[in-house]
């Protein structure tokens, strides 16, 4: 499995959050994060700023990034790889720094059909 | 706030901070102190910033106020849970709200009175990068499956 260098852009009302992940098989590492509030300023700038600040955090070239995904209100964002939709941001973000809330799905389907643990099927369906 | 959708409650919150002269870190402390919240009945947050003028002229306490939009907010939260029909398990606050100790707190009193009691309500320091963090893992679980799909129409 190869890695896959992949930054999160969240645009809300009030802040602009960014996060950098690297994935590699089954290890996910979360490199660098960063919140920034918006106050009066315009909230795409900031997002390009956010975008290049953190890439400096982690000393990587925009070329080094697989997938730019932005969340909330960034649809707009014009060096995106794609949008996704808040709630189910939301709620994969909340899944990874909390695993176990998502027990209540996994048992119930481990017991239902018999268990496909790959690290594919442990992931919930694309959108 | 709807049912469906929290469209810039924090920004609100924020707002009505900034009106009765709170700074954003002193909310959830001061709202936790509150011993007769005053909760307002307005669903849109434009009415509900007009609640909270008329509760500072009627003299109403700042912890009050506060706690009373915690309340409010809480409130649809806990329903919200209701229909969803879970009964047991974990559920995390993310956001920026979910920083506010004030909000976490009154969810916890709003689960008990809706005798939702199996489901603990729970915060985290980097719930705010929720989204970021999720848009991230998503893109890359997109990446994966799109090479994984070329690779096979290649193949």
């Amino acid at each position: 499995m190869t890695t896959v260098t992949s930054i999160g852009i969240d645009i809300g009302s009030g802040a602009v959050k960014t996060a950098l992940f690297r994935q590699d098989g089954d290890s996910t590492e979360w490199l660098a994060k960063r919140v920034e509030r918006i106050r009066q300023r315009d909230p795409m700038g900031l997002a390009r700023t956010s975008y290049e600040e953190i890439l400096e955090e982690a000393r990587l070239k925009p070329g080094d990034v697989e997938y730019t995904a932005t969340t909330g209100e960034g649809e707009n964002v014009k060096f995106a790889t794609g949008h996704f939709y808040s709630m189910t941001t939301h709620a994969r973000g909340a899944i990874y720094l909390r695993p176990t809330p998502r027990r209540w799905w996994t048992s119930a389907r481990s017991t239902a059909a018999p268990s496909t643990s790959t690290s594919a099927a442990r992931c919930l369906p694309p959108r | 706030m709807t049912s469906q959708c929290a469209s810039g409650s924090g920004q609100f919150l924020e707002n009505i901070a900034r009106y009765l002269g709170v700074a954003i870190e002193e909310i959830g402390p001061l709202s936790k102190t509150s011993q007769n919240p005053e909760k307002s009945s307005s669903i849109c947050a434009v009415l509900a910033e007009t609640d909270v003028i008329n509760m500072v002229s009627r003299g109403i306490a700042t912890q009050d106020i506060l706690k009373g939009i915690h309340l409010s907010m809480a409130g649809r939260l806990a329903k919200l849970l209701k229909v969803t029909g879970i009964t047991k398990g974990t559920v995390l606050l993310t956001g920026g709200l979910a920083l506010d100790v004030g909000l976490l707190a009154a969810l916890q009193e709003e689960l008990v009175n809706e005798k939702i009691t199996g489901i603990e309500a729970v915060s985290h320091p980097d719930s705010i990068y929720a989204g970021a963090i999720g848009a991230a893992l998503w893109g890359a679980f997109r990446h994966n499956r799109l090479r994984e799909l070329q690779s096979r129409v290649a193949a």
